[in-house]
């Protein structure tokens, strides 16, 4: 009796597998893990957060002055993360992302698309349409102040991140927004406050700068985990960030 | 082991028509059909008439020549009666209408000599031109029976087939004429030009058709022994130990080696065990058997190699009696499914981004940039990476 049980779910397995694909039905030992969180791969950092990275389904802010790292540190992430088989997105709304640099971090060119939009609507309807499509693993936005240049973007932008707050939480896509400025002096869009909806922010510190024979190899840079839903906040980790022969 | 005689017919339509008029040998003669020259004998060839030339301009080259009718019913008869003759040579006659037989002989050219003088005389005897070539191969066969005078015979040694290709033009090889085009480009003019190309370049540039023909041009016409696959370890271990092994830490070593060994075995195959069986042979004759069921399904070295203390343990310790021989044996190996699965999973979700991204882009069209490394030394930035617009990866 057990045998033609065990039997018949086989056959009905099968059957599935056949009409749905192979990735409709897994045994849950067999099922791949899907982590809260996404590895920044800086251990120092991941041990700083909960999950041990950046939150899926939420939105994370890298906040950091200009040449304090930031973006040489999301292109690290971006790195670790198509290490991970995880599918990435760059938004380049100013048009500066350095693909050479890019590369120099480990980036994937040939896996990595940067969209490069016209205007923040655009920009914000593409971010849209990919968080909804299921399979990206990482979003970077370079940079929240790019998204409006008039009160009226900005209200546009309010609303179009309401939704995409919605869309992330039904995904499992981690949302990282780089802001390249002071903490005290970020400008956010009108009517919809980023940082009260972050999960996560991080604000980058440069320490100083690590000379080899002379010549700049990267920085030393401090992390303050300004805001963790799920953690514990107010932690410093001190990173070295290399530029990967940039300079 | 064979080798073949080919017999080339050049002009068979000729010496056809001619027996059907009952001209003499050296009569000139135009075989017709359709308004044109089908084929013709040696005199008129020697004068520019060639097969699909106007009976008018053959006439105009070769003004006495006699021109007879194509009658294939009587061509169908001679060429039954000459391959009925050569068929009593040999058991294997293979026929290419009006233009060769082949037929194989026996492998050593002083054997094989008595059948080609043979097929020879009976050529000769139907008044058929032929010229005949021996070779181990097929290919050089044909080669060499092209190179022969008509109603010789030309027989290429074993082992010198390479050498007596090695002159011969490239346009001899089973090559398209791109093909040939493109070695003519190259500078190479005969089969031993192409014969001295390394094989791997020969394969990534013209392919398994290229490759073929490299094999032909260096006179390696056997077929190549089949793949083997690799032997794999066996679902069961055994170990005889003289002399015998104390119950101790060799014992447990020697344990972990073939439960090792049998995991190979088993990652070699894709598949996984859920209980293994080990039987221990005392030196007195005695026997001791028990099984062990890991935790989950192993299939690997490592994952089987960590029972040994377990299946030792089991055993009930025997008084004095020293091991001397062991047994293992897998128990209800099953494929292993769930990885492959996993791994299918992500290839497809994998591929299944970048269709979404593809999709996307095709939407807006102009905002989609992946980047390209050139050269990475360079001094500009501009010189090292750059940006271009977004594509298919699998067309990339």
């Amino acid at each position: 009796m057990a045998q033609h049980r065990l039997t018949t779910l086989e056959q009905t397995v099968a059957a599935v597998s056949l009409r749905y694909g192979p990735a409709a039905l897994t045994k849950a030992t067999c099922a791949p893990l899907r982590r809260p969180a996404l590895p920044t791969g800086l251990p120092a950092l991941d041990g700083a957060l909960a999950g041990g990275g950046l939150p899926r389904g939420r939105i994370s802010e890298l906040i950091g002055p200009l040449s304090a790292g930031a973006t040489t540190l999301a292109a690290r992430i971006v790195a670790g993360a198509q290490r991970l088989g995880e599918g990435v997105a760059y938004l380049d709304l100013a048009g500066a992302a350095d693909a050479d640099g890019l590369a120099r971090c480990g980036v994937d060119l040939q896996r990595l698309p940067v969209i490069r939009p016209h205007h923040s609507r655009q920009a914000l309807e593409i971010a849209l349409t990919l968080v909804a499509r299921q399979g990206l693993g990482l979003l970077v936005l370079d940079a929240v102040g790019d998204l409006w240049q008039a009160p009226a973007d900005g209200r546009w932008a309010a609303a179009a991140l309401r939704r995409l707050l919605g869309r992330l939480r039904r995904s499992s896509c981690a949302f990282l927004a780089l802001h390249h400025g002071r903490a005290e002096k970020l400008c956010y869009p009108p009517g919809f406050s980023l940082q009260a909806h972050a999960w996560l922010r991080l604000e980058l510190q440069q320490v100083r700068w690590l000379r080899r024979m002379g010549d700049v190899w990267g920085c030393e840079a401090e992390v303050l985990v300004v805001q963790q839903r799920n953690g514990r906040e107010g932690q410093r980790v001190r990173i070295n960030i290399d530029f990967g022969g940039m300079i | 082991m064979t080798a073949w005689l080919w017999l080339h017919l050049p002009h068979f339509a000729a010496a056809a028509a001619r027996l059907q008029a009952n001209l003499s040998p050296e009569a000139p003669l135009l075989v017709a059909e359709g308004g044109r020259v089908r084929d013709c004998s040696a005199e008129p060839e020697a004068r520019g008439v060639g097969p699909g030339l106007t009976l008018r301009e053959a006439h105009t080259r070769c003004p006495g020549a006699y021109v007879a009718l194509w009658d294939p019913l009587y061509a169908r008869e001679l060429w039954e009666r000459l391959a009925g003759h050569l068929r009593s040579l040999s058991p294997e006659l293979e026929a290419r209408p009006w233009d060769a037989l082949a037929l194989s002989t026996l492998p050593k050219p002083d054997e094989a000599l008595p059948a080609v003088q043979q097929a020879l005389g009976r050529a000769r005897a139907l008044q058929v031109p032929v010229q005949a070539g021996w070779s181990a191969g097929r290919f050089t066969a044909s080669a060499a029976a092209q190179e022969a005078d008509v109603g010789q015979a030309c027989l290429v040694a074993p082992g010198g087939e390479a050498t007596f290709l090695a002159p011969l033009p490239l346009g001899r090889l089973p090559l398209s004429a791109e093909v040939l085009q493109e070695l003519r480009v190259l500078g190479l003019r005969t089969m031993g030009d192409f014969a001295r190309l390394p094989s791997a370049g020969v394969g990534i540039r013209l392919g398994s058709q290229g490759l073929r023909a490299w094999r032909l041009a260096r006179g390696e016409e056997r077929p190549l022994p089949p793949a083997t696959a690799p032997e794999q370890p066996p679902l069961e271990q055994r170990a005889a130990f003289d002399p015998p092994l104390e119950w101790d830490g060799a014992l447990l070593q020697a344990l972990q080696r073939a439960l090792a060994r049998l995991g190979a075995g088993l990652e070699a195959r894709g598949l996984t065990c859920r209980e293994v069986g080990l039987l221990v042979g005392g030196e007195g004759g005695r026997t001791w058997r028990t099984a062990c069921r890991p935790s989950e399904p192993a299939g690997n070295a490592a994952g089987l190699a960590a029972l040994a203390s377990p299946l030792l343990a089991q055993l009930a310790t025997p008084g004095g009696e020293r091991v001397a021989e062991l047994r293992l044996w897998a128990r209800e190996a099953a494929r292993r499914q769930g990885e492959q699965m996993a791994l299918f999973a992500a290839a497809s979700a994998a591929k299944g981004w970048l269709q979404s991204v593809l999709e996307v882009a095709a939407r807006y069209p102009d905002c989609f940039w992946q980047g390209r490394r050139l050269d990475p030394c360079a001094r500009l930035a501009r010189q090292r990476a750059v940006w271009q617009p977004w594509t298919d990866p699998d067309k990339r």
